[in-house]
């Protein structure tokens, strides 16, 4: 006749089963939270190529670039003269000031913001913008500039603030590239 | 049961779990890799759009030419902004300008963003270009 188990082989088992359940949960719980750190990133990693994409397309085409500042909705353009670094940078795509881009910070709620001529065109491309000043004209060597010169550069400089989510303690994070105006007036 | 059969079982089970978890970090190591090299493409990018400002005019009255290696050293510059508990990938920039042609005159400019994949593997973003002179 086959003997059963004893009290002690039950016990023992029932242990065992109970530590690989354990362990298979700490695992899944453990990939969760990678799964949501790397989904995280391959977002802002997929936003930042393309809203950059298309900045430096923007820039690359446009027939004239101004910096400045956006308070109450209304662009307000650095003179020459002035340190060239604003929260704003007004694209003008063709000749006249018909049509035009603006690219800008609402320190309000500190988010990157495009806007076009049309009505109802503003945008919020980016939340917690950490930057108040992220657009700049610089020269080859990266010296910020004080004039309005054609031949400069558009640097972009971008901090965000990553707030802590799930166990991930808060983060900054920071995007910085130049592009050269292609067609000069 | 024996105990070489729960030893063995136990293993095996071992052998999975941390085949699970390595590869939700390999997972979460690529996304880190690829974040850096887009930030090293963007600056590597960065120095050859700053090249497009320099001045190269030889045929002037005074001939201009500012597109020269001189003016774009090697240069050291942070990939990510270090925060609570990331450490900064340094990488380090190097132009290089090679002359092509001199008539018409034609210029290759070559960038490289040379940076270190957590203190291991080395990885280069390049981008090239090639710059006619203003007339």
């Amino acid at each position: 006749m086959a003997r059963g188990f004893t009290l002690p082989e039950m016990l023992i088992a029932t242990a065992i089963f109970s530590m690989v359940i354990a362990g298979i949960l700490v695992v899944n719980l453990f990939g969760l939270r990678m799964s949501q750190v790397v989904q995280a990133k391959a977002n802002v990693t997929a936003w930042s190529r393309l809203t950059m994409e298309r900045l430096q397309n923007e820039i690359h085409a446009c027939n004239s670039a101004q910096l400045g500042t956006v308070s109450n909705g209304l662009f307000s353009g650095l003179l020459d003269g002035e340190v060239q670094q604003g929260s704003a940078l007004l694209l003008y795509p063709s000749a006249g000031n018909t049509n035009y881009i603006l690219y800008f910070v609402n320190s309000a709620d500190q988010t990157l913001r495009r806007a076009t001529e049309q009505p109802n065109s503003t945008v919020i491309l980016a939340n917690f913008v950490t930057t108040s000043e992220p657009f700049s004209a610089q020269d080859m060597a990266g010296n910020i500039l004080t004039n309005n010169l054609n031949n400069r550069v558009i640097h972009v400089a971008l901090e965000f603030y990553q707030p802590a989510y799930f166990t991930n303690d808060s983060d900054y994070y920071r995007f910085e590239t130049s592009i050269k105006q292609r067609v000069l007036p | 049961m024996t105990l070489t059969e729960v030893v063995v079982a136990l293993a095996i089970v071992g052998l999975i779990l941390a085949g699970t978890v390595i590869g939700y970090i390999n997972c979460a190591n690529a996304s880190v890799k690829a974040e850096l090299e887009q930030a090293g493409n963007a600056k590597a990018m960065e120095r050859l759009e700053a090249t497009h400002c320099a001045i190269w005019a030889p045929f002037r009255a005074t001939p201009v030419d500012q597109l020269v290696a001189s003016n774009f050293p090697d240069l050291e510059v942070s990939l990510d902004q270090p925060g609570t508990n990331l450490t900064g990938t340094v990488a380090t920039i190097k132009t290089t300008i090679a002359s092509i042609s001199t008539n018409p005159p034609m210029r290759s400019v070559h960038i490289d963003c040379i940076w270190q994949f957590q203190g291991q593997e080395w990885m280069t973003n390049s981008v090239e270009t090639i710059l006619v002179s203003q007339q």
